[in-house]
């Protein structure tokens, strides 16, 4: 099997969708990101020195604790538990792909060099992704302004904590065993800086988004084959579809220069930036913030709504033709009402966090669940169209179009079983 | 200032646009109008405009049944613009309309006659056919002319052009443009634009009054660790206007004495803003792409990619005032600005208020402006009784500008409370200097607003400081002391 090399900078949507399939084979670090890599972390190793200056994230707590000093002695201690508070999550369970796609983006995040860890943690995760293990992630509770929680509990994976829980071979048990069967350390001690730059920006609402994007480009490229197939009837041209699809096509673009965009950035804190004489410099800001990906995930609802319309119409004029449909159409009508009600925009609000230290917040990890909750209505409301069509007799008597239809509702249904935010 | 411009067809630029939208007249020429393929749909009436034998008996009735020429007026340079669209169009197609539709609007223009439409216009064709009547010289609809607002056909009598009898080629490719969607669309870019750096402005007022960190706005975090170019850009704003601040320094937070201990990190809404700023600056941009393509390629019938990204825009206009309004309130605990008086008061603390009642204000206004973010698009349906597309671009062009106008506010409330900041630090170190660009809003504000020592009447200081924002005299004050912010 070939290998596949990540560096920070080249990172795509269809990479890591295909990555996740298997389709590029075991995923590794390019030797230019590990020498990166390692010369920021020579200097996160001066600092732990005696006499070092102190330098928040790497000699100190986080947060209001920041003024806390601690020894490199105590900071090996305290990786061992610091993942637990911000463990936050309830509700259901991730989707494992998605869980292990994120391991992936944040692998690939950190090979730009600037976060400063070890290029052992890299390989780490990338062990962990190439050996189709999941981070067990509960579903609920971040703002997107720092997936905390759920990175929190992807890092525990990572170190091997006693409590952290991992899908392997599609069973759900203690990370601790998976690896052991998969051939890999059981534990994994998290160095200085390490649980910070796990856990410091929004790298699940990424995976989310670039599922959301995924998906919804395939299911585009379907709706082009249910076109090709059935659009031989007057009935079934809808006014200004192919305006509205071709102004739908061009936002997407936006929406996918996005989160390709963002699958290459430093999000993490601080960052360590060369100076003159090799030394490096912290500075502390907030790339943890992802707005732009909220933005875009709210666009992506608007345009899935847009394209809803157009499906609704065309299940409501062949719908209409025979009592057996009542059904499809009243569920499929209903389904583009869910979709545009997902249309409120999640970006648009923020609400304090933190005892107002946090106080602009994105919700951008909402607005890609909503997204891809749209996104699978979306698949749903094809299906009903497919099942119309293919009960109806105008593309009953034609069997090439009635067989095109009905590989196209195989894809549909394939798709379905996978197109989910949340395990079963 | 007169300038002319020939339009062509393809070589209209926002920047002219923008221009009419600030006050300036423009003469206009044509050029031969490159044709592309003629589609045969803007020749063809829509199904929904076909009128039975007995209630049309010349072209110009259609718009006539579709106007709705009551209620208030938009800008007269919103309809100005619509008009040099129109002609933009216009131009291409002399082949089929003859040249008269293009002389009409040109000699419209050149004798400084601008439609108004209004705003009950609840639809692009409406608008349209609004449009079409004032250029007709119709007694219903509205020009400005000569200084002053006359019924149309005053306008083109007065202007010596007699009234106009469309063919029914002519009406038919109005009615199937989209001009006015569009020029409002302009309109809300340049809006959007200037409140987006009014906002960066806002920032760096707002870091003086509290002695902020800069490390936040450090270039090599955007330029290197996440480079958006419109972050690296709002970061590079805040940088200039600071520059030669020195209360943005350790020494005047030690000189100062409100804070405990190194900061390490602002709160968010401070050091988040090159991430916020900079994707509400995306969203803007993207609008502008969509917008430099439109206006010469004139969408027919129907402009949802336009629409779309107005609808986006405001969702992120919207997150630009959640920040703010977070920001402004930050500047009323003593905690939270490291030692200003609580509320801002000047003096006697508990006789005198400040600001807490101004700033619940902006969260107010917030709430009213979240009410706008739900996409217009949302809404778009396929007709039942025509099956045509129902476009929402119309709606959301209009629903934009009622956003912007309260954006607006809410940033003018920010100016407000940051100035107040901004003397009340300087009060306790009289030696130390604001950066050049800060000092200068400062300056040009407290040329219409005064400190606030005492109660006093606070909506007149609020009202003027949504004038100085709306009207762009702080962000023009800056600009004359450090060049144009990006």
């Amino acid at each position: 099997m070939r290998n596949y090399y990540i560096d920070g900078y080249n990172l795509t949507i269809k990479d890591v969708a295909a990555a996740v399939k298997g389709e590029l084979g075991t995923i590794c670090i390019a030797a230019e990101a590990e020498e990166r890599c390692r010369r920021s972390r020579d200097q996160i190793r001066k600092w732990l020195e005696k006499d070092a200056p102190v330098v928040y994230g790497v000699n100190t707590g986080l947060g209001n604790l920041k003024d806390t000093v601690l020894s490199p002695e105590d900071h090996l201690r305290w990786n061992r538990t610091i993942p637990y508070p911000h463990a936050v999550g309830m509700g259901g369970v991730i989707n494992p792909d998605i869980t292990r796609a994120s391991l992936l983006i944040r692998a690939n995040v950190l090979c730009r060099g600037y976060s400063a860890v070890r290029p052992e943690l890299i390989k780490r995760m990338l062990d962990i992704f190439n050996a189709g293990i999941s981070p067990v992630v509960l579903e609920l509770g971040s703002t997107g302004l720092s997936d905390l929680g759920p990175l929190a509990q992807s890092a525990m994976v990572v170190a091997g904590l006693n409590e952290a829980e991992a899908f392997y071979k599609g069973e759900r048990r203690k990370a601790k065993d998976c690896f052991r069967e998969a051939g890999l350390e059981p534990e994994f001690q998290l160095e200085c800086k390490e649980v910070l730059a796990q856990m410091n920006g929004s790298t699940m609402t990424q995976a989310i988004a670039i599922f959301a994007c995924d998906y919804m480009q395939r299911l585009l490229d379907i709706e082009k084959q249910i076109d090709a197939a059935a659009d031989i009837y007057d009935n079934y041209r809808v006014d200004s579809r192919e305006k509205v699809y071709a102004a739908i096509e061009h936002s997407l673009g936006f929406v996918l220069e996005v989160v390709d965009f963002e699958n290459n950035v430093s999000c993490d804190n601080p960052l360590l930036f060369e100076v003159d004489n090799g030394e490096y410099e912290p500075v502390m800001g907030c790339n943890c913030s992802n707005t732009q990906v909220g933005f875009v995930m709210d666009l992506l609802n608007i345009l899935i709504s847009e394209k809803a319309n157009f499906i609704c119409e065309m299940i409501s004029r062949w719908g209409n033709k025979g009592y057996g449909f009542e059904k499809l159409r009243l569920q499929g009508a209903s389904m583009v009402k869910e979709i545009r009600a997902h249309c409120l925009p999640a970006s648009a609000d923020s609400i304090p966090t933190k005892g107002n230290q946090e106080d602009h917040v994105e919700f951008s990890y909402g607005a890609a669940r909503k997204a891809m909750k749209a996104v699978k209505l979306y698949n749903g409301l094809l299906l009903s169209l497919v099942e119309i069509l293919m009960g109806t007799e105008e593309y009953k008597v034609n069997e090439s179009i009635y067989c095109g239809l009905h590989d196209v509702k195989e894809k549909i249904e394939s798709m379905s079983m996978d197109l989910k935010l949340e395990h079963d | 200032m007169r300038t002319k411009l020939y339009l062509d067809g393809s070589n209209l630029e926002l920047g002219a646009l923008f221009s009419i939208l600030e006050g300036n007249h423009y003469e206009v020429g044509t050029l031969e109008g490159t044709v592309g393929q003629v589609e045969e749909e803007l020749f063809m009436l829509r199904e929904s405009l076909v009128p039975d034998e007995e209630s049309v008996v010349t072209p110009i009735d259609i718009p006539r049944v579709f106007a709705e020429c009551s209620g208030e007026l938009l800008s007269k340079e919103i309809g100005m613009v619509g008009l040099l669209l129109l002609l933009n169009q216009g131009v291409k197609y002399t082949g089929i309309l003859g040249s008269r539709l293009v002389d009409r609007i040109v000699s419209f223009v050149n004798k400084g006659i601008y439609p108004c439409i209004h705003e009950n216009n609840r639809t692009e064709l409406s608008a349209m056919c609004e449009l079409a009547l004032s250029l007709a010289g119709d007694e219903n609809a509205r020009c400005f002319y000569n200084g002053g607002y006359v019924s149309s056909e005053k306008a083109v009598e007065d202007a010596g052009l007699g009234k106009y009898q469309y063919s029914n080629e002519e009406i038919t490719f109005i009615t199937n443009l989209c001009c006015m969607s569009t020029s409002l669309a302009v309109y809300s870019l340049k809006e959007a634009e200037k409140l987006a750096k009014t906002a960066d402005i806002c920032v760096a007022m707002n870091l003086e009054a509290i002695r902020g960190e800069t490390g936040a706005f450090d270039k090599r975090l955007h330029e290197l660790g996440r480079p958006y170019p419109n972050q690296i850009i709002s970061a590079e704003n805040i940088r200039r206007v600071i520059d030669g601040s020195e209360f943005t320094t350790e020494k005047a937070r030690i000189a100062y004495g409100g804070d405990h201990g190194p900061r390490c990190q602002d709160a968010i809404c401070i050091r988040a803003v090159p991430q916020t700023h900079g994707g509400v600056r995306d969203t803007v941009e993207w609008l502008k792409k969509n917008l430099q393509e439109e206006i010469n390629s004139g969408s027919h019938r129907i402009n949802p990619a336009i629409g779309y990204s107005i609808d986006l825009m405001i969702i992120a206009l919207t997150d630009l005032g959640n920040i703010s309004e977070r920001r402004s309130f930050r500047l009323t605990d003593t905690n939270l600005t490291y030692g200003l008086p609580m509320n801002l008061v000047g003096d006697n603390p508990g006789f005198n208020h400040g600001f807490p009642v101004i700033q619940a204000s902006a969260t107010a206004v917030l709430g009213e402006m979240k009410l706008l973010s739900m996409p217009c698009a949302a809404y778009s349906n396929i007709d039942p009784i025509s099956k045509e597309y129902v476009c929402m671009t119309y709606t959301s062009a209009l629903k934009a500008k009622a956003a912007l106008s309260l954006l607006e506010k809410i940033l003018a409330i920010e100016v407000l409370m940051t100035a107040q900041g901004m003397d009340l630090v300087k009060d306790k170190l009289t030696d130390f200097h604001f950066g050049i660009g800060t000092n200068a809003a400062l300056t040009e504000f407290r040329k219409n607003v005064k400190v606030t020592r005492a109660n006093r009447f606070a909506a007149p200081d609020m009202v003027e400081a949504d004038r100085l924002v709306r009207e762009g005299t702080v962000l023009a004050a800056v600009e004359s002391a450090i060049g144009k912010l990006k």
